[in-house]
């Protein structure tokens, strides 16, 4: 049943469409054809008067044209020498902003460290880690804090933040210092700790010190015999 | 551009056709093979040869008819939108005996459903074969 009616199909005519259809595609064809020569003439147009114009300007003699070459360097140098210039102007602003940053990190950490909360003084001695190289002032309110904080673990925080300064031979002998004054067993086995890994043989002296405390915690007493023996040559 | 007046002439009758027994609207379909032909001209560049430029156009032709539908705020006609619409076809009565089935079957053409429709009109007057087909419709 299906194959005559797609035979039957075959019957219908095909149509012819108008005579303007083609006449419009033709005008259309031309006209995008115009445009497109109208587009590369006036490309070509001005590459040429450009062409021209440098070949007008352009000076014959070898002489200008050494001169003109020795400009341009200059004009270069001089256009180098003004962006460097201002590249340094653009460095010493951020290296002052960074200074600003540094003062107001050491005020943050100066105020904490002197509140009355113990979790507030432990955030002053964390922030006081954020200062590359913490000034006196710092350094002398992080040792009160390490010295005589009535809280453990303001104590603590307080040496966790100077040993990251413990390249500093001042800081050294500080800390070493500081080992005699400590009361808690928890402060001097960290404090032991950390003298033992700068490898100070001016804590061999202090060690000794400790051990004729016969009041010594006998956990600090065993660490700081350990620790001897690896300091003495 | 003077290959496209060569494609013209080979293609541009078989796609009025393709289109007027799609659309039923002379006029429109005219317009469409117009857009068509200028589409090749302006994204001929796309072309990648990777399927038969005959499949390549009738996508054209597709998408430019759906945006004339759009531009009419028209969709494509429905069953009864299309025994509703006046055909450029003669109506059997007008007609002489002997072109009769002629009339009976641009008439159960038209009453097809649009995707049907194509479908039919692109493998049985186009003479696409079922892949081409296929292709277009992706």
């Amino acid at each position: 049943m299906l194959t005559p009616l797609w035979q039957e199909l075959g019957l219908l005519p095909e149509r012819k469409p108008s005579d303007q259809l083609r006449e419009k595609f033709y005008a259309e064809l031309s006209r995008h054809k115009a445009q497109r020569e109208c587009t590369v003439t006036s490309r070509y147009d001005l590459l040429e008067r450009l062409n021209a114009l440098v070949d007008r300007l352009w000076p014959k003699q070898p002489a200008f044209q050494l001169a003109i070459a020795v400009l341009c360097l200059l004009v270069g140098y001089v256009v180098g020498f003004r962006i460097d210039n201002s590249g340094r102007g653009g460095n010493g602003e951020v290296a002052e902003l960074r200074v600003e940053v540094q003062n107001m990190q050491r005020l943050v950490a100066m105020s904490l460290l002197k509140t009355e909360s113990a979790s507030e003084r432990i955030k002053g001695a964390t922030w006081s880690e954020r200062i590359s190289r913490p000034d006196d002032q710092v350094m002398t309110a992080l040792f009160e804090t390490l010295d005589y904080d009535p809280n453990v673990n303001v104590r603590l925080a307080a040496l966790e933040a100077l040993t990251r300064f413990s390249d500093l031979a001042s800081v050294r002998q500080q800390l070493i210092r500081s080992l005699v004054k400590q009361s808690s067993p928890l402060i001097q086995l960290a404090l032991v700790e950390v003298i033992a890994q700068m490898l100070d043989t001016r804590a061999i002296e202090v060690f000794h010190q400790l051990l004729k405390d016969p009041d010594l915690n006998k956990t600090v007493r065993e660490q700081i015999e350990i620790r001897l023996k690896q300091l003495k040559p | 551009m003077a290959k496209l007046g060569v494609l013209f002439e080979r293609h541009h009758v078989k796609l009025y056709n393709f289109l007027l027994r799609l659309t039923n609207r002379r006029e429109l379909s005219e317009d469409i093979v117009q857009d068509v032909f200028l589409r090749i001209l302006r994204y001929g560049h796309s072309f990648r040869g990777d399927a038969p430029f005959i499949v390549w156009m009738y996508r054209l032709a597709r998408n430019a008819a759906t945006d004339q539908f759009r531009k009419w705020n028209r969709e494509v006609l429905t069953d009864e939108e299309a025994a509703d619409q006046p055909s450029d076809n003669p109506l059997p009565s007008d007609i002489a005996e002997g072109e009769e089935n002629v009339a009976l079957l641009q008439a159960a053409l038209a009453r097809l459903k649009a995707d049907k429709r194509e479908v039919l009109i692109l493998s049985r007057f186009q003479g696409l074969k079922l892949e081409e087909i296929g292709d277009i419709r992706d």
